[in-house]
């Protein structure tokens, strides 16, 4: 009877100031706004030779000092991140698309998706940024260490320069005529042929930079971790400064220490300073608002931007003023793919909820309202991605802020509160939002919060749920106690972290699976189509495979090779954070960093972990089945006739491939004999990797998600033994190959995934499965979707992620972009607005199993 | 193999539309009737038969290597001969164009893909799905109908079976006893115009429908809405006329026409006979549930 009650009402309305807001957002052009990088080039300049922790500080505090404000039309939670609506900053600091930006600085307004930037701005680029950051970014430093432990070459020869122009021409080759055209467009159209020419090269030069070796990625980013908003809100960042004083005062601390004391000072009272310049500008606008409701709309702002961050809020609206504020500031502080995780929200946001609404201070309607505003803040970031990656890659929410809710509390009980409810519904009636909304599900939630959920993919999808029941015990395992395991939170894509507490680096350190297993073949020569030669490490002459169980030495070999090289990789660039590029305003909110005096970069986080993250898992385990059946076991034909098959990426012998495609088992079917491979894969990178200890003394985790790169990866890879053509996607995350036969259902996924033991993956996996839209178009639908779930979790499963869309849908969405720009998609942890994806991953999604037409 | 065996289709799984939670689908090949509207071309004859994807055929003529007889994919949709040769051509297939459908179970192994460690059994539990069995018509095959049932209610997993009515009455008391759920699909009361359709009567359906509403088993009653057949309101009344004559009329569910399996018949050779009717949609779904309202029996669409 409530079924049909609430199948009969119709869903409210998205209040009309946040549908104007959302469309502000989905409509605005995007822009580079070079604010910050001017500001942190000046303060830098002035403070060489101090402490880099105090460095930091004073150039965070020069920006949010300088820094043009604006409070936007429509807008009850103030806070920008630029000068400008919707605007890429640059991480000047950081360099890592310092390069691109430099390549692509001409052509910004000719991308697929254009950026604008002033006349003014690209002058200040050339004059005054770019020529005081050479060789000081932390990517230059990271490159020295690198060049130091002979990871890379920094100085090219003549001939290997002249190898890389080579490289560059079979690149260009490879990419054919249409992705020439995608990929290289704006620099093809760029005017200056000689800057292209240069671009090109530059290109290829800056790909090696995160490339230790042709399988593996280190990428510049650190950040991606659980912002401590929570302690700033609770206490008033106030309090945190006294706590820091305090701390100063203790005769334990050293120059250093004082120091790093120091900057966590500067950094939040910058922030708070920062809240008063948006407290002023209400009152100021508020003097000559248009009309009463005008008026009241700033000067509730400006009365919630006196009271927080520095203190702790009174209302609902003060503390997602204070969520928003202290969120923003770590978004300046960091520049650019921060992937800060605002964590349980619905837990300690809860109380000021519920005491407005006994107090009659705020209405369920707003309280609605208020929630989607703050989900389209937290979308509200774009980068400008160098063309190379615009076919992996998102624009808009390029970084993802994930939101937690529900779960367990620390003590064991059921987490779930009104907040909860309400955080669902309000990410229901908007559509979406591109930030995701994780769900976190125990054996004793109520039923009813698993169903809801299910039902909210009838409007949006976005959300990823979670089984506690798995990854407490995995985060246990990691060495976190009991209630902080039981609090953790999601971050970035689908990453498990400590709450607040936890400095888990679980972004930027890849290894591409297949790739391994093609370096294993071909004696660390030839894995990629495009890249050319690489110096590579030999595991074996596969003539010498007499059985599959050489096969697998040899593949461990080169695995644990890889692994060595990425970890040892992964040391250098920890050590350039360290040495250059501290985060004091991160650390003054993480949980440890001022009892230890400490910065995150310095190990100061109470948990300190880095994760290495797997791609491909479904293609290698499939590619290691054909290969046992076919020249193993079957003797169907030789490892030779086969790599030589491979090479030629099946010319000729589609027989064979299509073969390869359908006899052998293959991984996501619940079948034993590929999930057992799987296992025996899981198991030995989690032991090898628990060999090791970070920088800092933290362990290594393994994950399995890829965002956009098991597309990358696949484009650039040849053909594998699972009949996987040359360039095209590896298989995502945990999830099944797109070779895969969907008649063994969802269900046979999730019985595959299920059996893989969470302490292994304890970092997090991406199980992302599509379904079409009827699956869920009766509430009995609704019951036995939620109930599925339910069933994956039983059966130790971690995490999933549904994709309610049809094919139709998205081809319908690929021919009329404007038509659809709200529709939102999982790639493979993060979300993204399906028409803001390159065309290779819109493809990638759309060639994925579709259960339940 | 022993005891009794069927031939399968197909067994589908995590099906939402076929009894509640999650099932598995277990299609049985073989039907008495011959319905135009027909959405599973590939269960209509008891043989087993290939089925041809052009779209899939990369070309190789590797079936052509193992058979040089007349093939009846040769020739085009609707003049087809079945195969006399034994389907070799679907075994050597590397594309999986041509593949047998059609495969003999007994029991024992059709309890262990639907209930085994590698199936979906651990979803029932936590969904309250089970099997379903479908066709073509399940009760074509009683004997192997029954004997799985059995088997599966000994494992104490919920049962349902989907069925067009069209068998020996004998049979009705005997599927009440095995089965928890019957989906029962109706199309007409009318004996005229059901023959007119279908070329068969329609006695037999209506008095095996009468005896499981009667009998200790869940009927469900769907009523295919197909336009130009039942969908006007002296349609309604009569079919409605029909079921008031019940002691406790059951409530209808609607389920709409739609031509999915256009593409589908293509792989079998056999052009779907109502390709050209429109599909219905929620308004005529609605209107129709309006007119069983005021004949008195209560009609909704699925869900």
């Amino acid at each position: 009877m409530l079924q049909a009650a609430r199948e009969a009402a119709p869903m409210p309305g998205l209040d009309p100031r946040v549908a104007r807001l959302k469309e502000r957002l989905l409509t605005a052009p995007y822009e580079v706004c070079l604010a910050r990088a001017l500001h942190f080039t000046r303060s830098y300049r002035e403070t060489e030779g101090m402490d880099p922790a105090l460095r930091n500080a004073r150039a965070l505090r020069r920006t949010l000092e300088q820094q043009r404000i604006f409070i936007a039309p429509d807008e009850r939670i103030a806070g920008s991140k630029t000068e400008k609506n919707l605007a890429a900053p640059l991480s000047v600091e950081r360099g890592d698309f310092l390069r691109t930006l430099q390549m692509e600085m001409d052509v910004l307004h000719l991308k697929r998706r254009p950026f604008q930037i002033s006349d003014e701005e690209r002058r200040l680029f050339w004059e005054e940024i770019l020529p005081y950051w050479d060789g000081r970014t932390l990517r230059d430093h990271k490159a020295r260490v690198w060049e130091e432990r002979g990871i890379i070459e920094t100085r090219p020869s003549f001939v290997q320069a002249l190898r890389a122009q080579i490289d560059g021409l079979n690149f260009v080759r490879a990419l054919g005529r249409s992705g020439l055209r995608s990929m290289l467009g704006a620099n093809l159209r760029a005017r200056r042929t000689l800057r292209r020419t240069r671009n090109l090269y530059a290109l290829r030069y800056e790909l090696a930079r995160n490339n230790p070796t042709p399988a593996t990625y280190v990428f510049d980013v650190q950040g991606h971790l659980s912002l401590g908003v929570e302690k700033a809100v609770a206490h008033g960042m106030d309090s945190i400064i006294a706590e820091a004083r305090a701390r100063m005062a203790q005769p334990d601390v050293d120059r250093h220490a004082r120091d790093f004391l120091q900057a966590v000072i500067v950094s939040l009272e910058a922030a708070i300073a920062y809240a008063g310049r948006f407290a002023a500008l209400a009152e100021q606008m508020a003097g000559s608002a248009a009309d009463e409701a005008e008026k009241t709309r700033l000067l509730a702002i400006a009365s919630a931007c006196r009271q927080v961050p520095r203190l702790p809020p009174r209302t609902f609206q003060e503390a997602l003023q204070s969520v928003w504020m202290t969120h923003v500031v770590g978004e300046i502080q960091y520049g650019t793919h921060e992937v800060f995780a605002d964590g349980r929200v619905d837990q300690y946001l809860y109380p000021y909820l519920r005491d407005d609404l006994a107090a009659g201070r705020i209405d369920r309607e707003e309280a609605i309202a208020l929630v989607q505003e703050y989900y389209l803040k937290l979308s509200a970031n774009v980068e400008p991605i160098p063309e190379a990656g615009m076919e992996t890659n998102a624009v808009l929410g390029n970084s993802q802020h994930v939101v937690t809710i529900g779960g367990l509390t620390p003590l064991g009980e059921d987490a779930t509160n009104a907040l909860t409810w309400l955080m669902l519904e309000a990410h229901e009636r908007m559509g979406g939002a591109i930030n995701q909304l994780s769900v976190r599900i125990h054996r004793g939630s109520p039923p009813e919060l698993l169903r809801r959920t299910s039902e909210v993919f009838r409007s949006a999808n976005g959300i990823s749920i979670y089984n506690d029941d798995a990854i407490v015990p995995a985060l246990r395992a990691d060495g976190l106690s009991e209630e902080d395991a039981r609090d953790y939170c999601v971050v970035g894509c689908i990453e498990t972290s400590g709450h607040g507490d936890t400095h888990g680096c679980p972004g930027g350190h890849e290894i591409s699976l297949p790739a391994v297993l093609m370096l294993t073949l071909t004696r660390g020569r030839r894995p990629y189509r495009i890249l050319g030669q690489q110096r590579g490490f030999d595991s074996g002459d596969p003539r010498g495979f007499q059985t599959f169980k050489d096969l697998m030495t040899a593949l461990k070999r080169q695995l644990g090779h890889q692994l060595g090289v990425l970890i040892d990789a992964t040391e250098g660039k920890d050590r350039a954070y360290r040495d250059v590029l501290p985060a004091p305003y991160v650390s003054a909110l993480m949980d440890g960093c001022i009892e230890r005096a400490r910065d995150i970069t310095d190990g100061g986080a109470r948990y300190d972990f880095t994760s290495i993250d797997m791609r491909g898992l479904g293609t290698l385990v499939d590619s290691l089945a054909a290969l046992r059946s076919f020249v193993f076991e079957r003797n169907v034909l030789s490892l030779m006739d086969l790599l030589r098959a491979l090479e030629t990426d099946f010319r000729g012998q589609e027989v064979l491939r299509q073969r390869l495609i359908h006899e052998p088992p293959k991984f996501g079917m619940g079948d034993a004999r590929a999930d057992d491979l799987a296992l025996e894969i899981v198991g030995w990178i989690h032991e090898e990797a628990g060999q090791h200890r970070n920088l800092r003394g933290g362990r290594f985790r393994c994950c399995y998600y890829s965002y956009g790169n098991h597309v990358l990866d696949g484009f650039m890879l040849g053909a594998t033994p699972d009949g996987r053509r040359a360039g095209s996607p590896i298989s995502n995350g945990v999830s099944p190959s797109n070779l895969i036969d969907s008649h063994a259902g969802p269900t046979g996924s999730m019985r595959s995934v299920a059996r893989l033991p969470p302490e292994k993956i304890s970092s997090g996996v991406s199980l992302n499965l599509r379904f079409h839209p009827n699956f869920i178009r009766h509430p009995s639908g609704i019951e036995a979707f939620a109930g599925m779930i339910r069933t994956y979790f039983d059966l130790g499963g971690m995490h999933l992620q549904p994709n309610v869309v049809s094919t139709e849908t998205l081809r319908d969405a690929q021919a009329h972009p404007e038509a659809y720009r709200d529709l939102i998609v999982k790639v493979s942890g993060y979300s993204a607005y399906f028409t803001d994806l390159g065309r290779s991953i819109q493809e990638d999604i759309i060639a994925r199993a579709e259960f339940g037409r | 193999m022993s005891g009794p065996t069927g031939v399968v289709f197909d067994v589908s799984r995590a099906c939402v539309d076929d009894g509640p939670g999650l099932r598995t689908v277990v299609f049985l090949k073989g039907c008495r009737l011959n319905c135009p509207w027909c959405q599973n071309p590939e269960g209509q004859s008891f043989a087993p038969e290939v089925a041809y994807d052009r779209k899939r055929c990369i070309g190789c003529r590797t079936c052509r290597q193992v058979c040089q007889r007349d093939c009846p994919f040769d020739h085009p949709p609707g003049e087809r001969e079945p195969c006399a040769v034994g389907h070799l051509c679907s075994s050597v297939c590397p594309a999986r164009a041509k593949r047998l459908v059609g495969a003999t179970y007994d029991v024992g192994q059709l309890v262990e893909e639907v209930a085994g460690p590698a199936s979906d059994a651990s979803f029932f539990q936590g969904t309250g799905g089970g099997v379903t069995f479908s066709g073509g018509e399940p009760l074509a095959q009683p004997e192997f109908l029954f004997a799985s049932c059995d088997a599966f209610a000994e494992r104490g997993i919920h049962r349902a079976v989907e069925t067009a009515g069209h068998w020996p009455v004998s049979l009705a008391p005997e599927l009440a006893r095995r089965v928890d759920l019957v989906l029962f699909t109706l199309t007409h009361v009318d004996e005229e115009k059901f023959r007119q359709a279908t070329g068969a009567t329609n006695r037999l359906l209506l008095q095996n429908l009468t005896t499981l509403l009667g009998a200790p088993v869940a009927v469900s009653v769907r009523l295919l809405v197909i336009p130009g057949l039942n969908d006007t309101p002296a349609d309604a009344r009569a079919i409605a006329g029909w079921l008031k004559e019940h002691p406790a009329p059951p409530k209808l569910t609607l389920v709409p026409f739609h031509r999915l399996a256009t593409a589908k018949a293509e792989l079998y050779g056999r052009p779907f006979a109502y390709a050209d009717r429109p599909p219905v949609g929620a308004a005529t779904l609605a209107q129709v549930a309006s007119w069983f309202a005021d004949a008195g029996i209560a009609a909704a669409p699925e869900g």
